[in-house]
C-alpha cells in the first residue's frame, strides 16, 4: 500500500533503525512498509499513526494502488 | 561482515571439522560392529558432541548481535525457540544413536523395533512443534512472521511437488528409493534456502 512513511520519517530525521526502535519492530519491516511491499497489521498502523500524530488515512493511501 | 558474525561462522566451521575428525577417528579405532554396548554408544555419540555446541554458540551470537531495533520483547521468542529446538535436537541425537546401537548390537522383537522407530521420530515432532510455536508467538515481529509463513508455504509446495515427481520417477524410470525420513531435513534445508528469496520479494 502506498504511504508517506518515508517523508514523515525524513521530517524527523530518523533512520529506518530509529523508527523501528520507536515502533518495536525490525528495521526490515520499516523498509518493506516504505516500499509498499508489506502492509502493516492494524495495531502497527495505529502505532505508526499515533507516533507521527496523524490519522491512518493521512499516512496510508489505499486508493493509490487501484488508480495505478 | 561484522566480526562477531565471522567468529560465529568460523566456530561453526570448526565444530563441523571436529565432528568429521572425531567420526573419522572413531571409524579407524572401531572399524567393525559387535562392540560392547557402552563402547558402541560412546563411539556413535562422541562425534556428535561438538555439534551440540552450536546451541550455546547460536545463543551467544543472538545476544551479541541483536539488531539495534530489536527489543528484549522481540528477542525472547528467539530464545524460547532455541531452547525448544535445542532440547528436541538433543533428544533426537540421543534416541537416534541409542536406537542405531541397539539395532546393531541386539536381536530385538518387532514390537521393540516399532517402539524405537516411534521414539526416534517423536523429537522430530518436537522440532516441528518448536517452529510452529515460534511462528504463532505474538511477540515475534509481524513482518518476520510473514516471511516465515511464506517460506513454509513455498518449501511445502516444493516438497509436495518433488515427492510426487520422485514417486513417478521411481515407478516409471527405476529411480533409486528415496528414504521417507529424509523429507524432514530436505524440508528444513529448503525452508532455509527459500527465505532470502522470499525476503527479496518484500524489498
Amino acid at each position: 500500500m502506498k504511504n508517506n512513511l518515508r517523508v514523515l520519517r525524513a521530517e524527523r530525521r530518523w533512520s529506518q533503525a530509529v523508527l523501528a526502535q520507536h515502533l518495536d519492530v525490525s528495521r526490515q519491516s520499516i523498509n518493506a512498509i516504505e516500499t509498499g511491499k508489506y502492509d502493516p497489521s492494524l495495531p502497527l498502523a495505529f502505532a505508526i499513526a499515533r507516533l507521527f500524530e496523524r490519522r491512518i488515512e493521512d499516512i496510508f493511501d489505499d486508493q493509490a494502488k487501484e488508480q495505478e | 561482515m561484522p566480526p562477531h558474525k565471522r567468529r560465529f561462522l568460523l566456530n561453526i566451521f570448526g565444530l563441523f571439522i571436529a565432528f568429521l575428525g572425531l567420526e573419522w577417528s572413531a571409524r579407524v579405532l572401531f572399524p567393525g560392529g559387535n562392540l560392547p554396548y557402552a563402547i558402541a554408544v560412546f563411539r556413535y555419540l562422541l562425534p556428535t558432541l561438538p555439534l551440540l555446541a552450536i546451541i550455546p554458540l547460536a545463543s551467544r551470537y543472538f545476544r551479541q548481535s541483536p539488531e539495534p531495533s530489536l527489543s528484549q520483547r522481540r528477542i525472547a521468542p528467539v530464545r524460547r525457540y532455541m531452547t525448544r529446538l535445542g532440547t528436541s535436537m538433543l533428544l533426537y541425537a540421543i534416541f537416534l544413536v541409542s536406537s542405531i546401537v541397539a539395532l546393531d548390537q541386539f536381536t530385538l522383537s518387532l514390537q521393540i523395533k516399532t517402539f524405537l522407530a516411534v521414539l526416534t521420530a517423536l523429537p522430530i515432532g518436537g522440532v516441528i512443534w518448536a517452529v510452529a510455536r515460534f511462528m504463532a508467538d505474538p511477540d515475534v515481529d509481524e513482518f518476520e512472521r510473514t516471511i516465515l509463513t511464506h517460506s513454509v508455504l513455498l518449501s511445502t509446495a516444493l516438497i509436495l511437488f518433488f515427492t510426487a515427481l520422485w514417486g513417478f520417477l521411481e515407478n516409471f524410470a527405476k529411480a533409486p528409493d528415496f528414504p521417507l525420513y529424509l523429507i524432514v531435513p530436505v524440508f528444513f534445508g529448503l525452508f532455509g534456502l527459500v527465505q532470502p528469496f522470499v525476503r527479496r520479494g518484500f524489498r
